[in-house]
């Protein structure tokens, strides 16, 4: 008998057999002996190897504690090699992690391991049972089960339970259920495969969010749309969505707003795919919104601009971008202007989690853009300009003394740089703490921020906070979640009022806020006369009591309910009521400048205003999905919506405080003269049904389709229905055999998809003719007047969309993008089109018309280093979009606004096959060198310097070639760092600040400082080659194509870096999972080809921020 | 489910809270009232009879006022009709003139359509009263910017006589056209308010009998037509009793003085802003203005034009006071009285009993019987000696000029009867000439407001 105790011989065959019957004799023989020599060996096991021999572990394991093996060396050829590493763990722990993932399992009797194959299945065909839940182990019902190899097919019962037979344990189980990812698992030896399937619906970029519960799978659907996850914004920026979002898309464009700059109060003007509506020609009500900003949606339910940049940039889950009508015609009278559907964070089961982010932004005003003169500068000026010479001897004396009186104050030192008093640096926060926590049947989230949003210029500011709880509740089908959020704001404006003051105020006064006038000496008024001049001191005024705040709270409630009828329907229900608001208070100090031509008790003004919201939205969704034969997949849904909007407004003006007084309603002498209390009142209905489908053919071949069914009270009582709908088709190419195991192409997807939506801006009816009572009054009483005249006959604004897209990704995705090209004709452009005033009207609304505007944008990203195990990324990206109109059919419709244009002396013109982008003046031949005149081109080619304003050419477009941004990302394990460049190419600007502060300088604004060019630049005498006219004309210079520049601009949207701190000591003695800290910058840089002011009532800002993101 | 979209239908019928729906309106008799009477707060409002077409156009033309080169109103009183404001301030009359107009085709369009909502009598006089209105408003554009109307047929063309109540272009027509359809809306008025002929303070601020029979008399008399010029002003002057005239009493009551003359007032517009800062009164004729923004007359002129002091229209200190602060005196009749329950407060006279005097003394061909119409004006004003009938039209002028300061009748005065020179505003005897014969329009003729003309391509 051949005992092998770690024997490296062969044991003989069929010796085996005999060894396991043996097993026990041997134990009872040895057992005695070994007890004894047990005391001699450790306990414990140290272990550190590589790619070990069991075998060697054995021997290992023997000589530090004693145990013996048995084993058979044919047993030993089928074991896998070993990577262990423990220190002083007992034996059996070494033995567990040693067999792990070996053909073999072992038992251990006193001292003596003996090793076992694996128990031999004779029999072949077996059943498996187990049972399905998702993420959060609710169990799923009619859950198709399916044998790979059987082709059998059964489903889960009502306690989530299956069982299927399977031929071998090769085979394997595929699970799916709508709604949910299939998930496919290897049988091999298990008897009960238990599994979880993870839900589709709400996985970032494999779904489209549409916020209408209505998602579809990305893979298989035909519009174009973009998601962006939360981190993903944060990337950009701290401060907003809305500027996060315009750096992510192309598509997504913030118009700059040259006056108002970076003012806190001042909300974007925003498009997405270009225009649709002419905006001087919308119909607007007084809460109304832009005509051609995106429709916003925040958690299911239709909100504000306002709401969502007041949103807290950590609650924000995704944001999804609907671009074309496939993807917007849910939305149907709303959607012309795409949709941007915000989603907030949904509590986490598990413990309680606190999470605590702090966002910090440092902000200073932009003043490189000014380019204002100095004291002496300006007095150079003010004397080549002749703002010091009469014909009038006796005047002249009187001018001569101002003129070195200023002289004498220059040379005293006094060069005041007005630009930076009203200015300051600021800190703004935002402190979010987000607490969550529950189990699989009920869970909470609970928020809280508080933002702090000041502008650089001083006393204005936007301050927000906002409040959400958060409880969802999951048992068996039924799905509760509520939200109940509290937002609120105050914000106020600068009592530095307009910028343009202190850019214009000349350097060469004192400053001081005791005279509320700076010059009140003479100036030229004729050749012969003076007249005395009044320059309000704007520290003066911003000096007194000021008031322009506004402050407003919403209180929202959004219950959904979710009911799993049967396997493959579903019903969902949702709830939401809002109740907002908000008040206005502005005051003027009785002492202000502006008050001092009246009489004193009518000096002060105070203005309040209040308003109130109330709205309700309900609605309801079935959804049904199926996949038949495998290949053919059906998703169908029907929705219907109906909601409330009721608005109020009222406002009263004040009149008359005492000198000095604070703002203070109390102290009003009475109510304004002759002014009576404003109220308005504004309700709006609608109700909608949309059904959608969604039919996929093997993952290859797609079709959508919606319709939607619009009734609003806005269409007017005749026939408050309009329908709009969308199709598209799309082809997934990397499914099709020839491509599915091609290297290269990872991913191709071809889509299209046209269909109608509507951009209802207003929601006011405009074919019904409305009536008012007149504020005037008579013996006999009141009387009522016609107000609106509506057009019964009025048809609603709807635009075609056509819309097609390539999506592409290469080498394993490390190259990616897609390529979309769009048109959008938007027909029955309402138009108040200019009746004869002896119709009675002076424009009556008509349907005329229709605006054009195509694009496309280009995405491409390149990940140039994705090493994973060392966890470095390196991607790349630029993205690029350019957009343009057309207006068409409009015939002589638009004739009076064309008037208008001409007559405001505005670039753009109406006509049909005209851009909204085009831009028409008379072309300029630049400075006649001896006389110092402007030099134009007529029509007919002749040169003139009489300037004619009849047919002016078009001249340029303020379109760029194209815009978009350049990013690149890296990242480093746990540090990263992103940069965004947005250009923008040709684009043809007017440069009205060169106009008006180079040139365009009457006499009267000969006392308002300059921009450095009007006394550098202009001509001065003859032969000189001037850009600008002479520099002592005081006539009007007119528009022409010298103040059109093309610009080129490249601008740091932002620059970010982040660490986040993971597993490290300090953290876990601190309480923290991980904490990130992140640094960004905005708009720390532009450069520009043309040097132009920005920011003429509020200067632009630059910014510096950080973000601390902890998580306990 | 179409159940289900008609009570979605119904929950969209929704009604909106501070407007009225058409439909509303002409639902109730209370309503049409309101919409009536809006019509009459429109015709009182300073767009039109409440200040452009009474206290300040008309006479600003007709130079009652001394306006020197600095006076704001200087391009108005040179008849500037392009400058900036001035075009402006005609546009503006021609756009409410013809705004409520199309108020009232409305009106009546939608009456046809709401029958049974107003009792028969209320329905017939309702009718009657917009459409003297509508006749009302397009005789007094047609004199404003309509061509001098030398003949009883004009057939120079003039405006737009508007009938329509959808929004439509109407042509212009010729100056004859249009006056027969003013004829027209007039007897058809006639014929829907003759039922009643009684007469209350209240009704001197609607259209009723008197004041359409009234208004005939000036339309025909500007056509030329004065036979029936005179029939319609005599049945005023027969029935003059119902508008007694202003009384010496009246002239002594210091503090509530019936400046306006409203007894003998056959139809008048009620301004509820009269006497507001931003009222007539205070931006036009307040002794606070500055001497380059105030409406008065040259002392020189004034006191050329009223040679008695004794006329109820000059002394008494009722119409024209001297302040302290002005070596001028300043007009008086739209400032306030004491006793705010007056009901002749906020009223600005728009036809009154002394006019169809004048008139009947215009087109009553007896000679003595015409003087006798004027010496029973000129007695009532408390003037001494009667005037002869060779003075008939020399004095028809004068009174004109002294009867109808800040009513706006002057002007067209003039303008019917070819002035080619009047009394200047700025001189105390000097002439202001307003052109040759063939040259009178530029000045007389109120160029068709910008707005209008430009779109015009139909």
């Amino acid at each position: 008998m051949n005992f092998y105790f770690n024997s490296l011989c062969r044991p003989p065959a069929g010796v085996a057999k005999i060894l396991l019957v043996m097993k026990l004799i041997i134990i009872l023989l040895t057992a005695g002996v070994l007890q004894v020599s047990a005391s001699t060996y450790g306990q414990s096991v140290t272990l550190k190897t590589k790619k070990a021999t069991l075998v060697s572990i054995f021997k290992e394991i023997r000589k530090q504690t004693g145990y013996d093996f048995i084993y058979s060396d044919r047993m030993m050829e089928n074991a896998g090699l070993v990577d262990l590493d423990f220190n002083n763990v007992s034996v059996e722990e070494a033995l567990k992690k040693a067999f792990m993932n070996q053909p073999f399992i072992y038992e251990m009797e006193k001292k003596i391991i003996v090793v076992k194959a694996m128990p031999f299945v004779v029999q072949q065909e077996r059943i498996v049972t187990g049972k399905v839940t998702d993420e959060d182990g609710q169990i799923l019902v009619g859950v198709s089960v399916k044998s790979l190899k059987t082709n059998t097919v059964t489903k889960t019962d009502k306690n989530g339970k299956y069982a299927i037979k399977i031929s071998d344990k090769t085979d394997a189980l595929t699970f799916s259920y709508v709604g949910f990812e299939a998930k496919t698992m290897p049988v091999s030896n298990k008897q009960i495969i238990d599994i979880q399937l993870k839900s589709s619906v709400g996985k970032l970029n494999d779904v489209v969010v549409t916020g209408t519960g209505i998602d579809r799978k990305k893979d298989s659907f035909t519009g174009a749309s973009a998601t962006f996850s939360g981190a993903d914004l944060k990337k950009v920026g701290n401060n907003n969505i809305i500027s996060s979002l315009r750096a992510l898309d192309p598509a997504f464009l913030q118009i700059d707003n040259d006056l108002k700059g970076s003012n806190p109060n001042v909300l974007p003007t925003l498009e997405l795919r270009g225009k649709t509506t002419v905006s001087e020609l919308s119909l607007k009500d007084q809460f109304g919104t832009d005509p051609n900003q995106p429709l916003f949606i925040l958690d299911g339910f239709e909100t504000s601009l306002q709401a969502i940049i007041d949103l807290d940039m950590n609650r924000v889950a995704s944001v999804i971008i609907l671009k074309d009508a496939a993807s917007t015609a849910l939305y149907g009278s709303k959607a012309a202007n795409g949709v941007i559907v915000v989603e907030t964070v949904k509590p986490i089961p598990g413990k309680l989690r606190f999470s605590y982010s702090n966002d910090i932004r440092i902000e200073g005003p932009d003043l490189t853009v000014y380019n204002m003169m100095n004291a002496a500068e300006k007095l150079e000026f003010e004397r080549l300009s002749g703002r010091y010479r009469i014909d009038d001897a006796q005047q002249q004396v009187v001018l001569d003394s101002i003129y070195y009186q200023n002289k004498a104050a220059i040379a005293r030192g006094v060069d005041t740089y007005w630009l930076a008093e009203p200015l300051r640096n600021i800190l703004s926060q935002n402190n979010s703490l987000n607490v969550s926590g529950g189990d699989q049947i009920f869970r909470y989230g609970v928020s809280f921020n508080y933002k702090t949003n000041p502008g650089v210029m001083k006393g204005s500011a936007r301050n927000s906070w906002g409040g959400n709880v958060n409880l969802i509740y999951r048992r068996d089908k039924i799905n509760i979640n509520n939200s109940f959020s509290v937002n609120g704001n105050e914000s106020s404006e600068s009592p530095y009022g307009n910028f343009s003051a202190f850019v214009n105020a000349n350097p060469y006064y004192e400053k001081g806020t005791s005279n509320p006038f700076l010059d009140q000496t003479k100036t030229f008024s004729s050749y012969i006369t003076t007249t005395p001049l009044s320059i309000a001191n704007p520290l003066y005024n911003a000096s007194l009591p000021f008031k322009n705040s506004t402050n407003g709270m919403t209180i929202t409630n959004n219950l959904s309910l979710q009911y799993n009828i049967l396997p493959k329907f579903r019903l969902n229900g949702a709830l939401s009521v809002s109740k907002g608001a908000s008040g206005s208070d502005t005051y003027t100090s009785p002492d202000h400048t502006s008050q001092a031509a009246l009489i004193p008790t009518l000096r002060g003004k105070y203005s309040s205003a209040k308003s109130e919201s109330f709205s309700y939205s309900t609605n309801a969704l079935l959804t049904y999905g199926n996949v038949f034969k495998e290949k053919h997949s059906v998703t169908a849904n029907l929705r219907g919506q109906l909601s409330h909007n009721y608005s109020n407004s009222k406002s009263f003006v004040a009149q008359g405080f005492p000198t000095g007084s604070e703002p203070i309603l109390g102290f009003a002498y009475g109510y304004e003269t002759n002014g009576i209390p404003n109220s308005f009142t504004n309700s709006f209905r609608s109700v909608n049904i949309t059904g959608s489908t969604n039919y996929s053919y093997d993952s290859r071949y797609l079709l959508d389709a919606s319709y939607r069914l619009d009734g609003s009270t806005a269409f007017g009582k005749n026939d408050p229905w309009t329908p709009y709908w969308s199709t598209g088709i799309g082809w997934n190419m990397h499914n099709e055999s020839f491509l599915k195991n091609n290297k290269t192409i990872t991913r191709i997807k071809l889509f299209t998809n046209i269909g109608v939506t509507g951009n209802q801006a207003m929601n006011m009816p405009v074919s019904t003719s409305i009536y008012q009572y007149l504020k005037g009054y008579n013996q006999a009483g009141l009387g009522v007047n016609i107000l609106t005249l509506g057009n019964s006959d009025l048809l609603p604004t709807k635009t075609t969309q056509l819309s097609s897209g390539l999506d592409f990704g290469m080498f394993e995705n490390r190259l990616s993008g897609y390529v979309n090209a769009y048109s959008k004709v938007t027909n029955n452009q309402i138009v108040a089109v200019s009746y004869p005033t002896s119709s009675g009207v002076s424009s009556y609304q008509f349907n005329a018309g229709k605006l054009v505007t195509t694009g496309y944008e280009v995405k491409l990203n390149v990940l140039v280093i994705n090493n994973l195990s060392r966890r470095i990324t390196w991607r790349v990206g630029v993205t690029g979009a350019s957009t343009d109109g057309k207006y068409e059919d409009f015939g002589n419709a638009l004739d009076k606004l064309n008037a208008a244009k001409v007559s405001s002396k505005s670039l753009n013109r109406f006509k049909d096959g005209v851009s909204p982008n085009d831009l028409f003046t008379v072309r300029s031949l630049g400075i006649d060198p001896a006389t110092g005149r402007e030099m134009f081109l007529t029509e007919t080619g002749a040169h003139t310097l009489d300037y004619g304003a009849a047919d002016l050419p078009k001249v340029g477009s303020s379109k760029p070639l194209l815009e978009g941004v350049i990013s690149t990302q890296f990242g480093y394990k746990d540090f990263s760092v992103s940069l965004m460049m947005r250009y923008k190419a040709k684009a043809d600007v007017f440069n009205q600040a060169l106009l008006d502060k180079v040139e365009n300088i009457d006499y009267n604004d000969i006392v308002n400082n300059q921009d450095k060019r009007a006394l550098y630049d202009r001509w001065k005498k003859p032969g000189d080659i001037a850009q600008f006219k002479g520099i002592s004309l005081t006539d009007a210079t007119q528009m022409s194509t010298r103040f059109l520049q093309e610009e080129n601009t490249l601008s740091l949207e932002s620059i970010n870096m982040s660490y986040t701190f993971r597993n490290k000591k300090w953290l876990k003695k601190a309480g923290l999972e991980n904490l990130n800290l992140s640094g960004y910058t905005n708009d720390i840089f532009r450069f520009s080809t043309v040097k132009r002011e920005r920011g003429t009532e509020y200067p632009f800002a630059r910014s510096v921020s950080f973000s601390l993101n902890a998580s306990f | 489910m179409v159940a289900s979209l008609s009570s979605c239908t119904k929950f969209l019928d929704l009604q909106p809270e501070d407007k009225l729906l058409e439909t509303q309106v002409f639902n109730s008799a209370k309503n049409i009232k309101a919409n009536l009477n809006g019509i009459y707060v429109k015709l009182g409002g300073s767009t039109l009879y409440g200040e452009n077409l009474t206290l300040t156009i008309p006479d600003i033309l007709a130079q009652r006022y001394n306006i020197g080169t600095s006076n704001v109103f200087f391009g108005y009183a040179q008849h500037r009709y392009t400058d900036g404001g001035v075009a402006g301030k005609m546009s503006e009359i021609w756009a409410n003139g013809y705004s409520t107009i199309f108020n009232i085709n409305r009106f009546m369009f939608n009456l046809d359509n709401a029958p049974g909502i107003l009792d028969a009598k209320t329905d017939s006089t309702s009718r009657g009263e917009v459409l003297a209105i509508r006749a009302m408003m397009h005789f007094d554009l047609l004199r404003l910017f309509g061509p001098m109307y030398n003949s009883a047929d004009s057939t120079l063309q003039s405006i737009p006589y508007n009938t329509q109540s959808e929004v439509s272009i109407s042509p212009f027509l010729p100056a004859n056209d249009v006056m027969n359809h003013i004829l027209a809306d007039l007897n058809k008025a006639e014929g829907l308010l003759s039922a009643d002929k009684s007469m209350t303070f209240d009704k001197k601020f609607r259209f009723n009998y008197y004041s359409v029979k009234a208004m005939q008399a000036r339309v025909y008399l500007y056509r030329g037509n004065k036979p029936e010029a005179l029939a319609a002003a005599m049945v005023l002057v027969q029935n003059s009793t119902k508008f007694p005239w202003v009384t010496l009493g009246n002239m002594n009551d210091k503090a509530n003085a019936d400046k306006i003359f409203s007894s003998e007032m056959i139809l008048g517009a009620y301004n509820p802003d009269l006497y507001l800062n931003t009222g007539g009164q205070a931006r036009y004729f307040a002794s606070g203005l500055a001497d380059n923004s105030i409406l008065a007359p040259l002392d020189g002129r004034l006191i050329a034009m009223f040679p008695e002091t004794s006329d109820f229209r000059y002394g008494f200190d009722q119409l024209w006071g001297k302040p302290v602060n002005k070596n001028y005196k300043t007009f008086l009749k739209y400032a306030d009285i004491e006793d705010k329950a007056k009901l002749y407060r906020n009223t600005i006279p728009m036809l009154k009993l002394s006019e169809m005097y004048y008139i009947a003394a215009e087109c009553e061909p007896n000679q003595t019987t015409a003087i006798g119409y004027l010496n029973t004006v000129r007695l009532n004003r408390n003037l001494g000696t009667p005037v002869s009938a060779q003075q008939l039209t020399s004095e028809l002028t004068k009174e004109y000029q002294k009867e109808f300061f800040g009513e706006g009748q002057l002007f067209y005065y003039y303008k019917r009867n070819n002035f080619t020179a009047i009394p200047s505003g700025t001189s105390a005897t000097a002439n202001y000439t307003m052109g040759t014969a063939s040259t009178l329009r530029i000045k007389y003729v109120v160029p068709i407001p910008s707005p209008e003309s430009e779109p015009r391509k139909n």
